[in-house]
Parts: C-alpha cells; structure tokens; sequence
C-alpha cells in the first residue's frame, strides 16, 4: 500500500504528531511511504494535533483513495481511550 | 520559497545604512543587536518548509498558482484569516518573541481592497501597481515592513499644521517618472532586516493634508533611506554573553527602528496612493484591523512559551503542586486562550471586500488588540509572582562562570535537589526578559494605543440599535 501523511499546521498541539508520524513509518509493515504529491496514493494519513482537524478537508482527502483521519481524540471517528494514539493508528491501519 | 538561512545570505546584499548607539553598522547581518531579531524572522522562512506547519506556514498564490510563504498571501476566506492566526501563535510557539514579517503582510492585503477602490472612484491604475509589487514580493519571498506612524510631533495639529513639516511624511516633489517624499516612519519592526518597506499615511486627512496622503514601497535599501534602531531594555547584554539575554538566539519583541526618507525618489509603479485623501482613512483603518487581528495569535504563543517557563520554574522551586500556583497558571492560560478566541472570532467574522479579498470584523480586531494591552501586563504580573524576585536579583553569567565564585552561585541558586542550578537561572532569565519593559510596552502600543481601539470600538458599537432593544423591551416607543 502507498501511503502518505498530512500534518495539520501543529499551531497549538495537543499530540506530538511529527513523533507519532516518525514512529508509525518506521513500525508500519506492507506500507511504502511516500509524499502526498507523488500520485498514487491509496491512503493519506491526516494527522491533526488537536480535535480541530484542521487538515482534514477536501481538497486533502482527494489527493488519495482513502483517508485515515486522526486527532488527538479519535481515529476516523472511534475515540482513542486508552489504546494510546500510535495503536489506535496502527489498527486502523491493518484494517485498510 | 526561501529557507531561512537563503533569506538571512539574502539580506547581506542589501546596503541598508543601519545607525546603532551613534554609529553607522557595517556587517549589520552579523551585529549582535540586530541578529537575534533576523533569527527570528528567519523561523518564518523555515516553517514553510517543515511538514508540520506548512499547512499554515505556506498557501497557494490567487496570482500565480505557486506555492508561497503565507506571509506573502492575499486572504482570500474567513478560513484564511483563521490560518493567520494559528500561524501566527504557531510562529510565536518557535521563538517566544515578535518575527516581525505581519507588519508587511498586513500592508499588503489592505492595500489589496484600498488600491482597488480608490481605482474604482478615481480611474487610477494602483491595483495593477499594486499586484505587480505582490507579485515581486511572492515570487521572490521577500520581507516587507509595512511603515505607518509618523513621529507626528504637536498632537493636536494636523500634519500642515505643524512646526516641521516633515513630522508626517509627504509628497515634496511629482515628476514625470515618480514623486520625491521626505520624513519618517516610526517604531518600524523588522525593518532593518526586510526586503521592501511599504510606507502608508497614519491618519485620516483632510484637503490641506493631501501631500501626506501616500502610499508606496521602495527596496529598503533605497538611496536617501536610512535607519536608526532604537534602544531595547537589556540591550547591551547582548553584547556581552548568552545566558542573561533569556531568549539568545532570537531576542525579545522585534528590534524596531525610525526610518528616515530623506528625499527619497518612488518611482510611478511603486506608488498606491498619491493625494487622494480620501481613503487614508480607510487604509489606516484597513490596515489596524489586520494588525490588531494579529495579537491573539503571536502573543497566543509568546504567552505560551511564558506559561511553560512559569511551570517549570514552579517543578524547579518543588511547588508546582501548590494550590495557589496551579491557580496562576490557570488564569494565564485562561487570559492567553481568551486572547486567542479573540483573534479566532474577529477572523471567523470577516468578510468580502470589494477587490474580493477578505477583511477581519474590525469590532472585534480592535477588542482583540485592547483585551492584549491589559491581559499581557496580567500575564507578565502573574509570571513575576509565581517566578519569585530572583529574577530581578541574580548574578550574571559572568558570576556563574567563574571559577572562584560560580559555585558559591551554583550552591545558593539551587532549587529542587534534581535541578541544576544553572537551569534555574536561564529559566528564570527567560522569564525576566520575556516580561520586561520594552515587551509590555509593545504589548501595549504595538497596532496602535488602546485610545484608538477604543475610539474604533465606540464607532462600530452600533449604539443606536442596542438602545432600540432597551426601548422595545422596557415598552418605550422608539422615536420617529
């Protein structure tokens, strides 16, 4: 799977996305991680610092097949509660 | 777009003539007074380029289709004023001090509508002039300062009125290929280390003041301009070490300067406004309100950077459990966060102009900016507290150093047994230079004093229909 990750603009975070981006390259396997640019993309990770999800729209979904968004609360719209967020990213990713 | 050490290389081109304590600076680039603040400046050529803050740092140009620096960008949406502002705190998170580069960008976008309009009335072609130079600033990534006060003189007269006729700066000769103005601009941020200056009128002008209206940019370093940058609290510490400056690497506030027009030539397609009086007003207007928009966002994030300095200095005492200092540190995360909302809602609020770009409510720029000159002294006075009077009382660098009675200072300034003392110092020198006087001061006067948001905000308060409410409800007829 090609996929890519969006950061929001990180103006107040509430997670460490740039880490959280860091880890789930280096631990993800069966991905090629590539730049949002470089078509084709099945999958853009919105990262979003805070639940604002400010990069997650339109013209950003549409640079891929699917989404994945994240805040610091909620992985495509499941809460994260305990799981931490980098699992909570990971199960979503072995779902897609 | 540029990174911030090509726009720093970029600056040692200029031949700006920069005047310091009495002297002409030569390798201004590198003069400890002045480079701090270029630093700064310079974290907002680098952020366009992080995957984390490009989303805000960078945007797509209406004019060219290219990516460019947001601070080179026309709003184009409420979204976009909002953009601003995170940015703006985003910025402010980076260096706990002023980066300089809103000032221009507020020019230009209220240039954007004002050049429009007066083109629209009066058949002038200062909107082509106008994209034309923001195309220039786009392409090239340039800094613009955007000069607005006049030193001003005698209050009370108008700029004709006045001893000096150059206490407002104007118009003193129109030729063929440009005008000739003479004066000078004050409290200029930023502009020794910019690109381009961009000069407007400070205030609405009446027909005897028509010279004074004028509007233009000229490369700072133009033959005839020149800068005087003014003097700083604690400003020779930065001549002598790192530690007791607080924040080293990128200063406090912006470094500001009076800039000197002596007979400085413009050339035709470098002029906005040239004697249409008329809409000085409204460009003063115009670009106050993007300005003060601004204050909720980087002050946002200064004050940030103070809160984390406050809570660690407090783990470093051993009393960041104390009831009365985890109130403090509410209350200035409660006064930085209504800041924010501030700036947040008068950007939501904005609306289409009529060159098509977007203006912030200004009602609710100017509560934004007046909230800013009380609730920054609240939060400085609440740092001081929670800080404790060491700040204002501890030894300098060269103390800590040395090597007979630095550990008589190590000893004596030690907080918690897991802290070193030298981290209790820098700590607290950062909060000392963040809360000092030149900070509050341009807390306070920075997009203009409090008396001219509140003269804005009683003329768009609206008083009539607020009084029809009272009337409606208390079952008085409203008059004819």
């Amino acid at each position: 799977m090609r996929a890519a990750i969006k950061f929001c603009g990180t103006c107040n975070p509430q997670i460490d996305t740039v880490t959280a981006a860091r880890e789930l390259q280096t631990r993800s396997k069966g991905v090629t991680w590539i730049n949002l640019s470089a078509a084709p993309v099945d999958l853009v990770v919105i990262l979003n610092a805070c639940p604002t999800a400010c990069a997650d729209r339109l013209d950003v979904r549409e640079q891929a097949e699917r989404s994945l968004v994240v805040t610091s609360e909620m992985v495509n719209g499941r809460r994260i509660g305990d799981l931490g967020i980098l699992q909570a990213i990971e199960l979503a990713l072995t779902k897609e | 777009m540029m990174t911030g050490q090509e726009y720093i290389s970029s600056l040692r081109n200029l031949k700006s003539k920069i005047y310091f304590r009495g002297e002409q600076i030569t390798n201004w680039v590198e003069h400890p007074a002045l480079r701090p603040h270029i630093n700064a400046a310079a974290v907002t050529y680098d952020m366009a380029h992080q995957p984390q803050f490009e989303d805000l740092v960078s945007a797509r140009s209406h004019l060219t289709g290219q990516r460019i620096n947001r601070f080179t960008y026309i709003h184009s949406s409420p979204g976009d004023l909002m953009a601003k502002v995170r940015m703006l705190r985003a910025v402010g998170q980076q260096t706990g001090t002023c980066f300089q580069r809103c000032v221009g960008h507020d020019a230009l976008n209220a240039l954007y509508d004002v050049t429009f309009q007066i083109d629209q009335q009066k058949g002038t072609d200062y909107h082509r002039h106008l994209l034309d130079f923001l195309k220039h600033v786009q392409t090239n990534d340039l800094m613009c300062t955007g000069a607005m006060t006049d030193p001003k003189g005698d209050r009370n007269l108008a700029p004709h009125q006045q001893a000096n006729p150059d206490l407002y700066l104007h118009i003193v000769e129109k030729k063929k290929d440009g005008i000739v103005v003479r004066g000078a601009k004050a409290h200029q941020t930023g502009a020794v280390n910019s690109h381009e200056i961009i000069v407007m009128p400070t205030i609405a002008l009446g027909p005897a003041d028509k010279d004074y209206a004028v509007s233009f940019a000229v490369p700072a370093d133009s033959p005839g301009l020149f800068y005087i940058f003014g003097r700083q609290t604690n400003d020779s510490r930065k001549l002598e070490g790192d530690m007791d400056q607080g924040n080293p690497r990128y200063g406090i506030v912006g470094g500001e300067a009076l800039a000197v027009f002596e007979d400085v030539f413009v050339p035709w397609q470098r002029v906005f406004m040239c004697s249409e009086r008329e809409f000085a007003g409204l460009l003063v207007e115009r670009f106050a309100s993007y300005h003060r928009q601004n204050y909720g966002g980087c002050k946002a994030g200064v004050a940030d950077v103070l809160i984390g300095a406050c809570t660690t200095i407090a783990k470093y005492h051993g009393v960041e459990n104390a009831s009365h200092i985890k109130d403090k540190i509410t209350e200035m995360v409660h006064l930085t966060e209504t800041l924010y909302c501030c700036s947040i809602a008068c950007s939501a609020q904005g609306s289409k102009t009529a060159s098509g770009s977007f203006i912030v409510d200004p009602l609710l720029a100017n509560t934004t900016k007046l909230n800013v000159t009380r609730f920054m002294y609240e939060i400085s006075r609440l740092a001081h507290d929670i800080a404790g009077g060491f700040i204002a009382t501890m030894p300098s660098e060269q103390d800590l150093r040395n090597p007979q009675i630095g550990p008589y200072v190590e000893k004596y300034f030690a907080g918690a047994a897991d802290v070193p003392p030298e981290h209790r110092l820098r700590i607290g020198r950062l909060i000392e230079n963040m809360t000092g006087s030149t900070a509050l001061t341009e807390a306070m006067h920075g997009a203009g004093s409090p008396q001219a948001q509140r003269v804005m905000i009683l003329r768009q308060a609206n008083l009539e229909h607020k009084q029809n409410l009272a009337l409606k409800l208390a079952g008085i007829p409203q008059p004819e």
